[in-house]
């Protein structure tokens, strides 16, 4: 761990809060998002690599949310019922919040959306189409039914993704227009105004990513190649 | 005498007595016997590609359900499993779309392409080599795929 707190930005109130990892492996997630959806009835070749992938980038992720960056870790932004109902009461406040991070209940839609995705990725591994002629590598280890059934749960789970997908958009919309708080400019570039004192963070160094992200990408494909 | 004339003119009565309940009820019968069909051959389908997918192949679990695939292909060639009446709507669970009765030279044109593509599909599995498999099983899927585009509603599937 690199200790880079309070590091200026290129204005002298603006500090990095998300590391490159957190900020790639976001905007590969919602394009792996995009592409599975679009491919689900054109390319299911595709559709697979796009699930690998996916699943990969939400191990890592995960992982990342105990080992890397401080604005990353899952101890820094969950804080139980009694931390969103004081975050909650100061909801309606305009400008910058008092900390930097996901807020309270950003985080209840992370985690969620982190979860969805990953039983998401993980069932699709199992699911064989009507026909039995396209599956997921590890389709072989459950029988037609049981593969069946979990390709309607496939579905599912896909509705609740874009509706939570749905939601986080209007919830950052509304950041950005009602609350003046851009929280898309944050996760692009890293850097957010911070009013008064710069917050200690720490941040992980990009070779520890790099080295986790190559792991977890090489046991995934070992995987679905054997499975 | 008077019990072989009851036996006669029972039957038609309760047909008579109960007609278009029995009609209904046909209608969902074809559907429900196709369907299963259908069914028996998504899981012959499974079967072969999981085997195709193993290292080792187990070419008695492939022969055995490319058999399945071909006896199937040649009962939808030859029986009429989508009698005008059994498409969608009307109450009717079913993915057929209008498009069947409407185009029906075409879809029988598909119906026998399954048929043809199957028949050999037999014969190439009786061989055993894997590739050979692996490129067959695509192309008689391939006729699969091209007819339920045009004939199958997928949100009803």
């Amino acid at each position: 761990m690199a200790t880079v707190s309070g590091e200026p930005g290129p204005t002298s109130n603006k500090v990095i809060v998300w590391d490159g990892w957190v900020r790639v492996v976001h905007w590969l997630i919602a394009l792996l998002f995009a592409a599975s959806w679009y491919t689900h009835r054109t390319n299911l070749e595709w559709h697979r690599y796009a699930g690998y992938a996916c699943l990969t980038l939400v191990l890592f992720r995960i992982y990342w949310g105990f080992a890397g960056s401080t604005t990353a870790r899952f101890t820094h932004f969950v804080t139980g019922p009694a931390g969103i109902a004081s975050y909650a009461r100061t909801i309606l406040h305009r400008g910058p919040p008092s900390r930097v991070g996901h807020n309270p209940i950003g985080a209840l839609s992370v985690v969620l959306m982190l979860g969805l995705l990953l039983t998401q990725c993980l069932i699709g591994l199992f699911v064989t189409d009507l026909d039995g002629l396209e599956s997921g590598p590890l389709s072989p280890l459950v029988s037609f039914e049981t593969s069946r059934s979990l390709a309607e749960w496939h579905g599912r789970i896909f509705t609740a993704l874009q509706v939570v997908v749905a939601l986080h958009i209007v919830a950052v919309l509304f950041y950005l227009f009602g609350k003046r708080d851009n929280l898309i400019g944050a996760m692009v570039t890293g850097r957010k105004r911070v009013d008064g004192e710069a917050p200690a963070l720490r941040f992980g160094r990009w070779w520890h990513g790099a080295i986790a992200l190559a792991v977890i990408a090489a046991a995934v494909w070992a995987v679905v190649r054997n499975g | 005498m008077r019990s072989k004339h009851l036996t006669r003119t029972l039957p038609v009565a309760v047909m008579i007595l109960s007609g278009s309940a029995a009609i209904a009820a046909t209608a969902s019968q074809v559907i429900a016997a196709r369907q299963a069909r259908y069914t028996d051959l998504g899981k012959s389908f499974k079967a072969i590609n999981d085997q195709l997918k193993a290292g080792t192949p187990d070419l008695a679990v492939i022969r055995a359900n490319a058999t399945t695939v071909a006896r199937l292909a040649q009962l939808q060639h030859r029986q009429t499993w989508f009698p005008a009446g059994t498409q969608a709507g009307q109450g009717l669970k079913t993915a057929a779309k209008p498009a069947i009765w409407q185009n029906a030279a075409d879809f029988t044109a598909k119906r026998t392409a399954f048929a043809n593509a199957a028949a050999s599909y037999g014969a190439i599995a009786a061989k055993g080599d894997i590739n050979a498999i692996k490129a067959a099983t695509a192309s008689v899927g391939q006729t699969c795929k091209s007819c339920h585009e045009s004939y199958r509603d997928r949100d009803k599937s």
